[in-house]
């Protein structure tokens, strides 16, 4: 959905910024998004107030509030997909087999 | 931004609320004590606690903590073996959907600056044992409504599934804002899949 979402507007994302977060990317304040998600998922909560704060200073209130949002809904589907052992499909999309190599992501024994 | 001043729109604390009710609440196959030690036990695992005296089986305590803080190494033998230790798969079912549920909670709150909610006191009542007509193993370890994927993994147990679909959609974005690729919602639709796709690279769900 990011690689769509970035095609439908016009934008042009390396996609392992997902993965390795010192590379760039097109995404706006992609830098503050990545390192308040990390910090909430470590829940240092120093680290998380210091990537809060500078989140906040790009985008505001609301998108701070809706960050988390997402950060935790995301929780919620990983661990609910995870444990289903969902997968999209008998065989892997081709388009899922290259982004998982060009993110050099292995998948899972059961996506076969 | 570390004091919890941030304002949080009523849309989520509606909807926040209205879970906090459905946890404490008997639910298809838990009362609501016992919904309420699957939240505390998944809580202590997450806390790095070790196992407490709980009311609940020592299985249904174990694949607690495993959801709560290591759900991409589960795999069919684990779910398997919890099964042979008592845990039948709609009972597990609602145990995934409660813990996955609040672990969306816990993160939020904390992401907004806020201490993690007080546990609601149980409410009583027993579980409906509603089951869903439809409801099979369908490419996954678990029931559900058609073939295991994000819109349907808790369609096996209606009110759960109910539940994720009202998270999902105050949370994130809801089904028909789906295909709106140029959607903003507070943030733009790239930044919200940014978000989305890194949070699952850390949690290493290959979904």
């Amino acid at each position: 959905m990011l690689r769509r979402s970035c095609k439908a507007n016009h934008m042009v994302i390396d996609m392992r910024v997902v993965v390795d977060s010192t590379r760039g990317c097109s995404v706006s304040n992609y830098r503050e998004l990545i390192d308040f998600t990390d910090a909430l998922l470590q829940g240092d909560n120093n680290v998380l107030d210091e990537a809060r704060g500078r989140l906040h200073c790009a985008v505001g209130d609301a998108g701070v509030v809706r960050a988390a949002a997402i950060v935790g809904n995301f929780q919620m589907m990983n661990r609910a997909l995870d444990t289903l052992g969902a997968t999209l499909g008998e065989v892997m999309p081709s388009q899922i087999r290259a982004l998982a190599e060009e993110l050099g992501v292995d998948a899972p024994p059961h996506w076969g | 931004m570390s004091d919890g001043d941030l304002p949080i729109p009523q849309l989520l604390e509606e909807t926040i609320s209205t879970e906090w009710g459905r946890l404490s609440s008997a639910g298809t196959w838990w009362r609501g004590e016992e919904r309420l030690a699957i939240a505390r036990a998944a809580r202590g695992a997450r806390a790095g606690e070790s196992a407490q005296n709980s009311i609940l089986s020592d299985v249904a305590v174990r694949a607690v903590r495993q959801i709560a803080t290591q759900a991409h190494e589960i795999d069919q033998a684990w779910v398997n073996s919890c099964q042979e230790g008592g845990l039948e798969p709609l009972p597990m079912l609602e145990l995934l959907a409660v813990t996955a549920k609040l672990s969306a909670i816990d993160t939020f709150s904390l992401g907004v600056g806020r201490q993690l909610r007080p546990l609601p006191q149980p409410r009583g009542g027993e579980p409906s044992q509603e089951t869903v007509a439809g409801a099979e193993i369908d490419h996954g370890w678990l029931p559900t409504r058609g073939p295991a994927g994000a819109p349907n993994c808790f369609s096996a147990v209606s009110m759960e599934h109910d539940a994720l679909h009202e998270l999902h959609s105050s949370f994130y974005i809801s089904l028909p804002e789906m295909r709106n690729l140029e959607l903003v919602k507070d943030l733009h639709r790239s930044q919200l899949e940014l978000l989305a796709a890194r949070t699952s690279f850390v949690n290493d769900c290959f979904y």
